[in-house]
Formats: C-alpha cells, sequence, structure tokens
C-alpha cells in the first residue's frame, strides 16, 4: 500500500487553500455572534429571548427546541446508511458511510447543546438529570437514549469502522500521527483483523436500529403525550417524526457529500449512483410524510375538538399558513422532482439536490410548526390566543450552533479520511 | 482473550443497567412524595453508565489481542 | 393525612380579584406571573351580555401531567394532597408549563428581583426593564419586603417549595399557600375572599366544611375529559363557551 494507491482518497488533505480558510474565518464569526448572543442570554436570563409563557400570549417552548428536533431528526442519516451498508451489504453506498456517522454525531451533538441552552439552569439540568432521573418523563428516554446510548454508539461504530484507516494514514506518515496512534491503537491490518472488525460492525448495526427507532420515537413521545396540548395529542406522532427523520436525515446528507464531492473533486469515487438511492430514499420518505400530514390535518380539521379545529384553521387559513403552505409546498415539490426522475429514469444532480434542500427547508418549517402553534394557539381555558417570534438572540444562537456544526465537519474532513478506504487498497504485512 | 474481555464488558454493563433502572423514581404512581426521589442518588446516572459500558463491548472485542 | 381540596362557587364571584392582589402579597410573585387568575368574559349579544368571572388556581391534580413529565422530579405531589416545585431542584425545562392543559405556570424569564412591579435592585434610578428603583423613588423609606417564611424548607422531605421569586430559570406555580396550610391557615386567596368563593379544607374529613358542600350541591371540574383528577372543584353556573369576548388577559 502506498500513497499512489490511495491517490484520490487523500485528496481532503491535499488542498488547504484560501478559500478554506475564509469559510473557517466566517464561521468563527458566527460562532462568536452565537457566544455572545448567549452570553447575554445567560447574564439577563431567557427574558432575552422571544419565548413567553404558555397562556400569557406566548410559547415556552421556541425555537431552540424546533431546532432541537430537527437536529435529532438530521442524526438519523448517518448511521441507517452506515447500517444499511453492514447489515445488507449494500457496499455501493460504503463511500458516505463515514460522512453519514459524522453527520450523525455532529447533529447530535448540536441537538444536545440546543437542549442545554434551552434550560433555565443548565449547569443544574446537567446535574440533575444523572442524580434523580425519572423514567417516567419522555425527556429520560430522550435524553439516555439519544444522548448517550446513540451518540456513544455512533462514536463506537465510527471508531472501530476507522481504526483501518487510521493504521493505513500512520503508516504512511500522513497527517497528525499522534491522533493516529491513538486511534488504530493495537490495529494490524490483516485479513483475518478486517473480518474480525466486519463482524463486529455487523453486530453492533443490529444493536443501533433499535436505537435509532427508539431515539426518534421517544422525541415524538415528549410532544404526542400531552394531552393537554391540542395538535400534539396525537398517535401518529412517533411514527411521523421517525419518517420526517429519515427524509431530512438523507436530504442533509446529500447536501454534505455533494459539496464535499464538489469541494475536493471526488467524482470518481462518490458517483450518481450513490446519489439516485439515496434520492429515491428520501423521495418515498418524503412522500410517506406528506401522507401523514394530510390525514393528521383531516382529522384535525373534521372530527376534532374545538382545540385542533383552532390550529388547523389558522395552519390552513389563517395567521400560520404562510409557514405551513411554504413547508407543504416544499415537500410536494421535492417529491415531485424526485418522482418524476423517478419515472423518467434519467437522474440530475441538480434535480436531487434541490429536492434535498426542499425537504429541509420543509422540515425545518414542520418541527417549529409542530411545536408552536400548540402552545400558542391550543390554550383549553379561555386565555387570549397568543404568538412567538424568534428574539435575534434565539436566532443568533442558531446561527451560532450552525457555524459550529459545519466548522465541525470541515475541520474532520481535513484530519480524518472522509471516506473509508476500499477493501482492494491492502495493508502491507 | 477478547472474547472474554467483551464478555466481561457486557455483564458489567447490564448489571450497571440493571441496577440503575431497578433504583430509578417509580413508573405509575402520580400521588404521593415517593415519585419524586430515585431509591439511590444518581440511579440514572448508574443507567447511562451502564449503557454505556455495554456499548463498549465491540471495543473491548477488537481491542483484545489475538493469540 | 389531610388532602386539601378547594371548591370555588362562581355564582358568588363579582370579579373584585381580592385574590389575586393577596396572592401576590403572600407570595411575592413578580410581573406577568399570576398564581391565581380571574378570567373575565363578555358573554352574549349586545344588548342581553353577561359578565362572567371565574377564578383559576392551579388544579392541584390527582394525575398530574406536569408531575409525570418532570424528568427530575422537581414537580411533585405532596402528602397534602398539593402539586409542588423544588425550586432548587428545578433544571427550567419547562416541560411543566407546556404539558399543563391549564396553563397555570409561569417561568422566571428573568431575575425576580428585576422583575418585581417596583425594581429592587441595584440603586439604580431606572431599572434595565424601564420600571423604578422603589428605594430610589421612595427616598429609602420603604426596602423591598420579602416574606421571610417563604425561604423555609416544608414538608415531610424539608424542600424549598413555598413562594415565588426564588431563582431565575425555574418554574414557579401555586401551591396552595404550603407556609399557611402547614400552620393550619387558609391559602391567602381564601382568606382574603370578601365574599366567600373559596371554600378549603381536608377532603378526606366527611365532616370538614368541603365535604359537605360537594355533598350537597353538584360540582364540576375544569377539563375533566383530560383525566387529571383536580382538587378544584367548582360549584355553580359554567362560563358559557359560546358567544364571548375576553375582556381582559394576561399580557406581556
Amino acid at each position: 500500500m502506498s500513497k499512489e494507491e490511495l491517490g484520490v482518497y487523500l485528496k481532503p488533505f491535499n488542498r488547504t487553500g484560501g478559500k478554506f480558510l475564509a469559510l473557517i474565518a466566517v464561521l468563527l464569526g458566527a460562532m462568536a455572534l452565537g457566544g455572545y448572543a448567549l452570553y447575554i442570554q445567560f447574564t439577563e436570563g431567557h427574558y432575552v429571548s422571544g419565548m413567553r409563557d404558555v397562556g400569557a400570549g406566548g410559547a415556552a417552548w421556541g425555537i431552540y427546541i424546533g431546532m432541537l428536533v430537527y437536529f435529532i431528526g438530521i442524526s438519523y442519516a448517518g448511521i441507517s446508511v452506515s447500517a444499511a451498508v453492514r447489515l445488507l451489504n449494500l457496499e455501493k453506498y460504503k463511500p458516505v458511510a463515514r460522512m453519514g456517522e459524522l453527520l450523525t454525531i455532529i447533529a447530535l451533538l448540536l441537538g444536545s447543546l440546543f437542549i442545554l441552552f434551552d434550560l433555565g439552569q443548565p449547569i443544574r439540568g446537567v446535574i440533575n438529570m444523572f442524580q434523580f432521573g425519572r423514567p417516567m418523563s419522555p425527556l429520560f428516554f430522550t435524553f439516555s437514549v439519544i444522548a448517550t446510548g446513540y451518540l456513544w454508539s455512533t462514536l463506537i461504530f465510527m471508531y472501530i469502522s476507522g481504526r483501518r484507516d487510521a493504521s493505513i494514514m500512520k503508516a504512511n506518515g500522513l497527517g497528525i500521527k499522534p491522533l493516529y496512534t491513538v486511534l488504530s491503537g493495537g490495529y494490524v491490518d490483516s485479513h483475518k483483523a478486517r473480518e474480525k472488525h466486519n463482524k463486529v460492525l455487523k453486530a453492533l448495526a443490529v444493536a443501533i436500529l433499535p436505537l435509532l427507532v427508539m431515539a426518534h420515537s421517544f422525541l415524538g413521545f415528549v410532544f404526542g403525550l400531552q394531552v393537554g396540548r391540542p395538535g400534539w395529542y396525537t398517535a401518529i406522532q412517533a411514527p411521523a417524526f421517525v419518517t420526517l427523520a429519515a427524509a431530512s436525515g438523507i436530504g442533509a446528507l446529500i447536501i454534505i457529500s455533494l459539496v464535499i464531492r464538489r469541494t475536493y473533486g471526488l467524482q470518481q469515487i462518490l458517483t450518481q449512483d450513490i446519489f439516485r438511492g439515496l434520492g429515491n430514499f428520501m423521495g418515498a420518505a418524503t412522500g410517506v410524510y406528506i401522507y401523514m400530514i394530510i390525514s393528521e390535518m383531516y382529522v384535525m380539521k373534521y372530527a376534532g375538538p374545538s382545540g385542533e379545529v383552532l390550529i388547523a384553521d389558522s395552519m390552513l387559513s389563517g395567521q400560520l399558513a404562510p409557514y405551513f403552505w411554504a413547508e407543504i409546498l416544499s415537500f410536494i415539490a421535492a417529491f415531485l422532482i424526485i418522482f418524476a426522475m423517478f419515472a423518467r429514469k434519467s437522474y440530475s444532480l441538480l434535480g436531487i439536490t434541490t429536492s434535498a434542500v426542499l425537504v429541509n427547508i420543509g422540515a425545518l418549517l414542520a418541527r417549529n410548526m409542530i411545536i408552536i402553534p400548540s402552545q400558542t394557539l391550543g390554550m383549553q381555558l379561555p386565555y387570549a390566543l397568543g404568538s412567538y417570534f424568534p428574539s435575534w438572540i434565539e436566532i443568533s444562537v442558531v446561527v451560532g450552533l450552525f457555524a459550529l456544526g459545519v466548522f465541525l465537519y470541515s475541520i474532520f474532513t481535513k484530519i480524518f479520511p472522509i471516506i473509508e478506504f476500499p477493501e482492494e487498497v491492502r495493508g502491507e504485512r | 482473550m477478547g472474547r472474554t474481555l467483551a464478555l466481561l464488558t457486557l455483564a458489567i454493563g447490564l448489571i450497571l443497567m440493571a441496577v440503575g433502572l431497578m433504583t430509578v423514581a417509580p413508573v405509575g404512581e402520580t400521588a404521593g412524595p415517593v415519585i419524586s426521589n430515585p431509591k439511590i442518588p444518581f440511579a440514572a446516572g448508574i443507567w447511562v453508565l451502564g449503557m454505556m459500558t455495554s456499548l463498549l463491548t465491540p471495543v473491548a472485542y477488537v481491542m483484545g489481542r489475538e493469540k | 393525612m389531610v388532602k386539601y381540596a378547594m371548591a370555588i362557587d362562581l355564582d358568588r364571584c363579582m370579579g373584585c380579584r381580592a385574590c389575586m392582589e393577596a396572592c401576590k402579597i403572600e407570595n411575592n410573585t413578580g410581573r406577568n406571573i399570576f398564581w391565581m387568575f380571574v378570567f373575565k368574559q363578555e358573554s352574549g349579544e349586545y344588548p342581553n351580555t353577561t359578565t362572567n368571572y371565574m377564578p383559576r388556581p392551579c388544579m392541584h391534580c390527582d394525575n398530574a401531567p406536569c408531575v409525570k413529565v418532570c424528568p427530575v422530579g422537581a414537580r411533585f405531589k405532596s402528602e397534602t394532597g398539593a402539586v409542588l416545585t423544588d425550586f432548587d431542584r428545578c433544571v427550567g425545562c419547562r416541560y411543566c408549563e407546556v404539558s399543563c392543559p391549564y396553563g397555570v405556570n409561569y417561568f422566571n424569564w428573568r431575575e425576580p428581583a428585576d422583575n418585581q412591579y417596583y425594581h429592587w435592585g441595584k440603586g439604580e434610578a431606572e431599572g434595565k426593564y424601564g420600571t423604578a428603583d422603589i428605594r430610589t423613588l421612595a427616598n429609602g423609606s420603604i426596602s423591598p419586603y420579602r416574606n421571610p417564611t417563604l425561604d423555609e424548607p416544608h414538608g415531610a422531605e424539608k424542600r424549598t417549595v413555598a413562594g415565588g421569586g426564588h431563582y431565575v430559570g425555574v418554574i414557579e406555580k401555586c401551591t396552595f399557600c404550603v407556609q399557611r396550610t402547614d400552620k393550619g391557615l387558609d391559602p391567602a386567596c381564601v382568606a382574603n375572599c370578601p365574599v366567600s368563593v373559596y371554600t378549603f379544607g381536608d377532603l378526606d374529613d366527611p365532616n370538614s366544611s368541603i365535604s359537605k358542600l360537594l355533598a350537597s350541591r353538584s360540582s364540576f371540574r375544569l377539563l375533566e375529559e383530560t383525566n387529571t383528577h383536580p382538587r378544584v372543584y367548582y360549584l355553580g353556573t359554567p362560563m358559557p363557551l359560546e358567544h364571548r369576548k375576553h375582556l381582559e388577559n394576561i399580557s406581556v
């Protein structure tokens, strides 16, 4: 094995141009803005956010929870793709497997940070969750399954699948040596070792798949179990969360891998074939989610109690109609683009990208449209109707955390092979 | 060697998970003060630690040296 | 063991809101925080309109959604039947607030001293949010007052549960005035009602005034379909739900 053999796989390490540094500078700026906003928020209290008490004309859970749900949804992509590669032997998708795992980890990290910044007493929150955690609260499993089980198992998955790459990198004297020494720790590339790793990863994938469904379902149950909130209290909540997670997660993975393909010139490895498969999956999930929205809206509007009808009216033709229809139209457009390409059997990357972006815009709106109207409009006692719009503090924090995610992702591509070395790259004994 | 280590890790993890889940605040009761406190402090932490330990099983397996 | 409950006679209520005022003074709650709130709404069509009032404390449910969802057990059902908040344990996730169908929870969005009707603060003439500092206004003759019993621990577990305005970033709500009921007094709203809208007492004791009242008259509870089993019973005519118009609301 030599550098020449690795060739194209090392491209991300070759170029660290001005553009990359400019991107990092922009991201650092955005993160500084977010940090400043957080500083204000924690010195003045959450009064500086747009959130207010339910019943006093506001929403107690705002865009932070919306973004948390969105990011946990995004995390679906990674581990599902890797698990499919390992369990169903879909070798075709192997090049995007590690991108997906990294996406999962970063998305879960951002989701956890959003919870933390939403808490009124974050330090107490971290301690008390461990000290007094009660399984009767849906938040208990959200925090234990997502933040530890899911995040931790993804880290382990990535570590085991990355050991071989780390040892190859080390053997070639590339990159940061101490990091690869630690990561490859005792790995000797041989046929036997490789087989052992594949076996372990397969077993771990079997263990992670139920965690995947549980994590997204529990997030749905956080909302779906609340009888006091019209619009949240529906049995479709958990399945809908899993479905939208699949659509938006795969969509985000498509966007990220296309950006990497273009930036680092990896057209050889990240073939159109991969994107066709991912696009089809995303399109199908989007279609199912549209169906779920329609059945949910139909029940709310036709048979629902007054609270549900009020919310449905507001979304369909009232004050919230622009957001709701923007969400629905982006889902439908994304679905139609994929479906048209599927019917004509000719796929274009532009089409797949467009629909991936549309699905993610729709998902961002959808997450917030699930959370906020049920609080501002969903009071069952004669309170006044409320409204919510995020303040600049909240928007800055969201932008800052987005930047943090992109930052971590970009840095990672520079220190670790973002695409797994193929089996053909033999290790020397 | 790898197998023994892995089984040991899994066993410790599962025991910790069971201990944690058995000592957290009870589920189902909604009246009375008993509902709010775990039987031992940091029961939820033990449950989480157990989950993390049992997920370390594959790492223990691959790290164990081949003969 | 006593199990407290409250009965509210809607036919007697005239909307003076002495209960809201008494609650504020007793529990030192800040602006926009109404542990006791009286809905005021007009119904019917002109000229045949009536104005109705409905007091709304915390319902102290036996199957409380807020108790179920609290991830750390800060919200708990006490042995006296009241649903209380441990201010030292609350992490401020506001899950109780969004789970409550009655909307009785209030979050300390900012430092409680800054959120008082007059700024209790740091000697500035104008507080950060536009309210004058009470010390400056009164030339030092009035000092901010806080009921000292609110910081004492209560109940079998000795937890900080009484009163409001403890910390920024924690939730608070009606406690059935645990600091008063512990001494055998009625809650502040009950004690201050000029027309005896409220009856408060032990529902486990068949000879208490509330047991007798609920046995003799028909009562209803709010949103019973949500299966929360509230401990606050309403007597008299319910508020009309058709052709109604809110006259006053909590606003931010």
